[in-house]
């Protein structure tokens, strides 16, 4: 027989050997139910694992080319990298057979603009636009490139056309005594500058630039609208529309949303529409950002109530 | 009475415990698991994952990549308590339920209860990390093959068979040569 001292034997007993493992299964079953907990709330119902056969790609923000956002802001961008990718992703997979673009966006920057609506123009797949609250300038361009264009009544869109403008300082600058120094290999490398004013010469190079990038942008339209170019450069005066006044002026095909985005694809396509959302994952950095800028942004909405309430007082007394 | 004190290959030969007991001891252990820490990652997966045959769940994770992530994140940690319940049970008591059940011991190999850092160690193939994972599959060959896991070399400790309970009952191993 193995004899085993009695101070063992007493520290076995004391320790409870079942009481320790239930303990133990307990403190971690409650650690589990926790993470599993967050978890869980981090994944939305929407991004739930659905097989889906209609990709919904969100157009939301000012559209640019990189979205890259700093910590302590996460203005909506719209960025062309990501949606252009989301674009190649969705032709690729063979359970997508249409995609939607859900676009809530003023427009932005022309470049990125144009590279949205060649991606949505060059897919082979059914396209569909759903402009919400504004689908404008750049946007629209955007919009233009899909198959049917679907607005609310009230959505705003159109605004084709260009804006450029800058802040010029001279008159400050001479105001308080301020020379700009100008050294150029290039008469017109600082056109543009801040610094000075701009030339008879230079402001018609500018307008140059500008049309031309006016008229490429109406002929998009023109183009992706099956649409008279003339005609469009009528409409194209940067006006903003009304759903209902696009609707009448072919801007836009069919008045409604994304219910009605789906009852079309699903009238053409003969299919029971599963949409799926197509975005770029939000890294934990994008999700702070995000979380931060809202937190800020709730602070300055009550300081500046209270300060309103208080100068009202102020103003009644 | 005359105290017997086996040698230690006496013991390391006689107490050894089969590959049977020491995988009913596992699977055991997997079972009380399933039912407490692994659950509630069961009832997420459950929720989030469509039933269906391998093509159509394959192609809802490929379209949603960012609720994959966040799965696989949560198992890892699932995994990692998985870890902690070995290496705590084994440190505080020298034994999980599942080896309990089966009189089975964890000890180093001077007989006594093993340090926290030999039990994590000892369990590490349940880190979800390139390379520990791998050793899911080496561990059973190994075992079967030399009747001592790989983990348990590296981490200098041993699973001992012990017919005893030290809570009521007069010790007894009737393994010995003095007691046949």
């Amino acid at each position: 027989m193995i004899h085993i001292p009695k101070e063992k034997q007493e520290i076995e007993k004391k320790r409870k050997p079942w009481l320790v493992i239930i303990l133990v299964l307990l403190f971690l079953s409650l650690i589990s139910i926790f993470i599993i907990g967050i978890v869980a709330l981090l994944v939305t119902d929407e991004s739930s694992l659905t097989t889906g056969n209609v990709a919904v790609i969100p157009i939301k923000g000012v559209i640019l080319i990189d979205g890259e956002q700093s910590l302590f802001s996460s203005t909506g961008i719209a960025a062309s990298n990501d949606i252009v990718e989301q674009i190649k992703k969705a032709e690729k997979d063979p359970m997508i057979q249409a995609i939607i673009f859900d676009i809530n966006s003023p427009g932005g920057a022309p470049v990125a603009s144009a590279e949205i609506a060649r991606a949505i123009k060059e897919a082979k797949k059914p396209t569909v636009a759903v402009i919400r609250e504004v689908g404008a300038s750049g946007a629209y361009w955007a919009a233009s490139a899909t198959d049917h264009i679907i607005a609310n009544e009230v959505s705003i869109t159109g605004s084709i056309g260009v804006l450029a403008s800058y802040i010029e300082f001279s008159g400050l600058m001479e105001r308080y005594n301020v020379s700009y120094e100008r050294f150029v290999a290039g008469e017109h490398k600082d056109m543009g500058s801040p610094y000075r004013e701009m030339t008879e010469e230079e402001k018609k190079i500018y307008q140059q630039v500008l049309d031309q990038m006016y008229d490429v942008f109406v002929t998009a339209v023109a183009e992706n609208r099956n649409l008279d170019k003339a005609y469009v450069e009528e409409l194209a005066t940067g006006q903003i529309y009304l759903g209902l006044q696009a609707v009448d002026n072919g801007l836009v095909d069919q008045l409604g949303g994304k219910e009605e985005a789906y009852a079309y694809l699903a009238e053409k396509l003969q299919i029971t529409v599963q949409p799926v959302v197509y975005e770029k994952e939000k890294s934990f950095f994008e999700m702070l950002a995000s979380t931060m800028d809202q937190t800020g942004y709730q602070m300055g909405v009550g300081l500046g109530e209270t300060l309103k309430e208080e100068e009202s007082a102020e103003v009644m007394v | 009475m005359k105290e017997y004190i086996p040698t230690p290959v006496e013991q390391q030969y006689l107490s050894k415990p089969t590959y049977t007991q020491r995988m009913l001891a596992f699977l055991i252990d997997a079972g009380i698991l399933g039912f407490t820490i692994f659950a509630p990652f069961s009832a997420l997966l459950e929720k989030k994952v469509p039933a269906g045959d391998f093509k159509t769940v394959y192609a809802s994770i490929a379209q949603q990549t960012s609720t994959t992530t966040a799965l696989s994140i949560a198992l890892f940690f699932v995994f990692f308590l998985i870890l902690l319940y070995f290496a705590l049970c084994e440190y505080f008591v020298g034994q999980t339920a599942g080896k309990r059940v089966m009189h089975l011991k964890v000890e180093d190999y001077y007989g006594n209860t093993p340090t926290f850092m030999q039990c994590l160690l000892r369990n590490v193939q349940f880190l979800l990390l390139f390379p520990f994972w791998i050793l899911l599959l080496v561990e059973p060959i190994y075992l079967a093959v030399t009747k001592q896991r790989l983990l348990e070399h590296l981490s200098k400790t041993r699973t001992v068979y012990t017919n005893t309970n030290y809570m009521n009952k007069e010790k007894t191993n009737t393994f010995l040569p003095s007691q046949r």
